[in-house]
């Protein structure tokens, strides 16, 4: 897939030309002019192909002068030529070697057509020294692409990140570096099928891919898999019990969920993810006391779990003591101030105990968080959801 | 990624060498009958007895280190890592040169959440454990903190590290796995938060309607994404590919063939749009099209491998196996693992008489397929295939 497109503003890039050879004839001056007029007449409408003509036939007339050469070479790469480009920037450099950028096209255009052993010098020296920001992003992309053309994966993954850090909301470096890190999964997985095909990582591996793509049986059967080979693996029986909370099969399920994260917590007893999934289940059903004690768990054994604050904090004011709910909710506040639910929560304790002002700033910023999550329209399709989240069980009212 | 397989465990006991050649009273005698006793009671997973031995020993010396680095390592087995790191911290007072004490003690402290403690230990232990399963283990606990604190760079050294030492370690490469997979959802998440209505979104929402088979939609989100941004490289390219994976009937074809065109007249530069159209010449039996289509997208990309397949499976169905083996080899020599090179490479030895070398190439064609059709079902939406791969034919394989 060729970035050559996307680069137009590479045509800034300084071609320094200090006019025609004095030697040459008034007549041939006066058509080299008209050649050079008419290219940047076209480069100026963006008529590529017209300014790549004006251009071949001013370099035939004037083969030494490298700018020309450069030039030519640039038009080719903006119209995705190139094949053609190569001979003509090669010409350029070899006429003035410190032409200056003509040597990070020329990687560009190796890249671009898959000789990656000859692009990485220009464009690891693009990358570290770029003409501007812009430039760097393009050549960035480019190494990136020539370090996994040679199999160096993970020079690869380090540009990745370096893009991902410079340009964190730009689509093309997000889209890049999705792509790259999800080959790079890919490969793993087939190099852990090849050297250990029955192993319990690779059922494991299985299993998270299944579930990932909502393939919850096939899921299902590969954790089994795991169990039966490793009955005690921590951390299976809650992927399980996820993936059955996750199947639309209503009350079964969730029962044979509940048994599943008692059964991780009885492997790990550590397991937070685990004591809070069932603590989220009892407190759907209304076994109140049940939940507090496995939210309790989560947050002794994790004391920055935020979900498990917010799943206490609410069962707290169930329980009729908000008081107690209070220093829960405050606490998944400070660890993510932006999420409405806890606020709305906190609204509700402040409530309980009369307390009209804090009940209405809390209300307050429930509100302000709520429009603005639908305004951002979030949507994380691509990232499974670690434990469930809690949500407003109803729409709330004020 | 917990770690509590006896085999570390027997591994990684700390002996108590010294007392062999000193047990020459009584209470030497019984310290050293209480450490076999613990031994035995570790190897059989005893580990409560295991602790009352290792305890035992305490009683009757308590300045023994090894004695509280054992039960320290019983206490890690039982998951009780608080318990643990007490121990290993007393062992390390102790004995500060304790061999392994330092790396245990770390991966206690990070499952207990004393991340600050840990990471230092951690840091250490990683450059000074010379024991393969503990090595393993803390760079596998590294990876786990410093992803956590999102400190990308620093959880792919330790991995990049960890995969050169141990290249075929199923644990490892289930680690790389899950990292690389966890790191491409992340980019993608954050491009759906920074650029909703961007074309790379569109283009990946159809990828990922693509892979589950859902061509129509993926379709439809192709061309929402040209609709944005008419000239992106790649995406007339993505188009044809779903038209023709939705049907492979002529209508199809025939629009396909029209995005590929479309591709090459925006970016000439586009092998793989060159190489399908070569495919779709070849599907309709126009064999001398084709291989220009194949030549020419092996001009744009000298190392394309599919393309130097197509060219094989061309020469061999024109009776030119020699020419056939030319492209075949070097299809194999770039990606000595496409099972596809190899069973067409054996077909042209066939033919030239090299039944030897035929049935090597077989051989090896087996042996991939068997590892790629484990995963082949099981993992689709990361792997995003940008052409028509070449395939066998079911009729041809043997």
């Amino acid at each position: 897939m060729s970035f050559g497109k996307q680069f137009a503003k590479l045509s800034c890039l300084s071609l320094l030309w200090l006019g025609w050879p004095t030697y040459a004839e008034p007549q041939e001056t006066a058509l080299r002019e008209r050649y050079f007029q008419e290219g940047e007449k076209a480069l100026a409408e963006k008529r590529l192909a017209d300014a790549a003509k004006a251009y071949e036939k001013l370099s035939r007339l004037d083969s030494k002068t490298a700018e020309v050469q450069a030039k030519l070479g640039l038009i080719y790469y903006q119209q995705g030529r190139f094949a053609e480009a190569v001979p003509v920037f090669r010409q350029a450099l070899k006429l003035k070697p410190g032409l200056s950028n003509v040597d990070i096209l020329l990687a560009m255009c190796h890249s671009e057509l898959g000789h990656y052993a000859e692009a990485l010098p220009g464009l690891e020296k693009g990358f570290q020294r770029p003409p501007d920001a812009d430039v760097r992003r393009s050549i960035g992309l480019q190494l990136q692409r020539s370090y996994v053309g040679l199999q160096r994966h993970h020079q690869a993954a380090e540009v990745a990140l370096e893009l991902s850090r410079l340009y964190p909301e730009d689509p093309e470096v997000l889209y890049h570096t999705g792509r790259l890190y999800g080959d790079f999964a890919y490969m793993s997985m087939r190099k852990l099928s090849q050297v250990a095909p029955d192993s319990v990582w690779m059922h494991q591996a299985a299993g998270e891919a299944h579930e990932s793509q909502g393939h919850y049986d096939l899921a299902i059967g590969e954790y089994r898999k795991v169990l039966a080979m490793d009955p005690g693996r921590p951390g299976i029986h809650f992927r399980l019990g996820r993936v059955l909370l996750a199947r639309p099969q209503g009350a079964r399920s969730q029962d044979e969920a509940l048994k599943e994260f008692a059964q991780e917590l009885q492997f790990d007893p550590t397991n937070a993810a685990a004591a809070y999934e069932a603590g989220e289940i009892h407190r759907k059903i209304g076994q109140l006391d049940n939940a507090q004690n496995y939210f309790r768990i989560a947050v002794e054994e994790y004391p920055d779990f935020e979900e498990a604050h917010i799943g206490l904090g609410r069962v707290l004011i169930a329980l009729k003591q908000p008081e107690k709910a209070f220093p829960h909710l405050e606490k998944a506040i400070s660890l993510n101030p932006e999420n409405e639910v806890s606020h709305y929560q906190l609204s509700l304790a402040y409530k309980a105990l009369a307390n009209t002002p804090g009940q209405q700033k809390e209300l307050a910023e429930f509100q302000r968080l709520r429009t603005e999550k639908s305004r951002r329209r979030e949507t994380a399709p691509f990232r499974p959801l670690e434990v469930t989240k809690q949500e407003l069980d109803s729409e709330p009212t004020q | 990624m917990a770690v509590r397989g006896c085999s570390l465990l027997l591994v990684c006991l700390f002996a108590c060498s010294h007392l062999h050649l000193v047990a020459q009273d009584d209470l030497q005698v019984r310290i050293q009958e209480h450490y076999q006793r613990g031994q035995d009671a570790l190897r059989q997973n005893h580990y409560e007895e295991a602790a009352k031995e290792f305890l035992n020993i305490l009683h009757l010396n308590p300045k023994l280190a090894e004695a509280h680095a054992n039960l320290g390592v019983v206490y890690y087995s039982q998951g009780k890592y608080s318990e643990a790191a007490q121990s290993f911290r007393e062992a390390l007072k102790l004995k500060p040169s304790l061999s392994n004490a330092e790396g245990f003690l770390g991966i206690c402290e990070a499952k207990s959440g004393q991340i600050q403690e840990a990471l230092p230990r951690l840091e250490k232990a990683f450059k000074n454990t010379h024991e393969e399963a503990l090595h393993q283990q803390i760079g596998l606990q590294l990876i786990e903190v410093y992803h956590a604190r999102r400190d990308f760079n620093k959880t792919l050294d330790v991995l990049r590290s960890l995969q050169q030492a141990y290249p075929s370690n199923p644990e490892i490469l289930y680690i790389a796995y899950r990292i690389h997979s966890d790191l491409g959802a992340k980019a993608l998440s954050d491009l759906v938060k920074s650029a909703p209505n961007s074309a790379r979104l569109h283009q990946v929402t159809a990828e990922l309607l693509e892979s589950e088979g859902d061509f129509p939609r993926a379709i439809e989100q192709y061309r929402r994404a040209l609709e944005i941004d008419p000239k992106r490289s790649g995406i007339h390219h993505a188009l044809g590919m779903a038209i023709l994976h939705s049907s492979q009937g002529e209508a199809s074809r025939l629009q396909a063939q029209k995005e590929f065109e479309q591709e090459l007249a925006d970016n000439p530069g586009a092998a793989h749009s060159e190489y399908q159209l070569g495919e779709i010449c070849w599907l309709g039996s126009h064999l001398e099209e084709a291989l220009k289509h194949f030549t020419r997208a092996l001009e744009l990309q000298p190392s394309f491998v599919d393309a130097l397949i197509a060219l094989g499976k061309v020469w061999i169905s024109q009776g030119q196996p020699a020419k056939a083996s030319t492209s075949l080899q070097e299809a194999v020599r770039i990606e000595p693992e496409n099972e596809v090179a190899h069973y067409r490479l054996a077909q042209a030895y066939r033919k030239l008489g090299r039944s030897q070398e035929a049935g090597e190439e077989m051989a090896l064609f087996k042996k991939l397929r068997e590892a790629s059709s484990s995963i082949a079902s099981i993992y689709r939406q990361v792997q995003q295939i940008p052409i028509t791969a070449q395939t066998i034919e079911a009729s041809e394989v043997p």
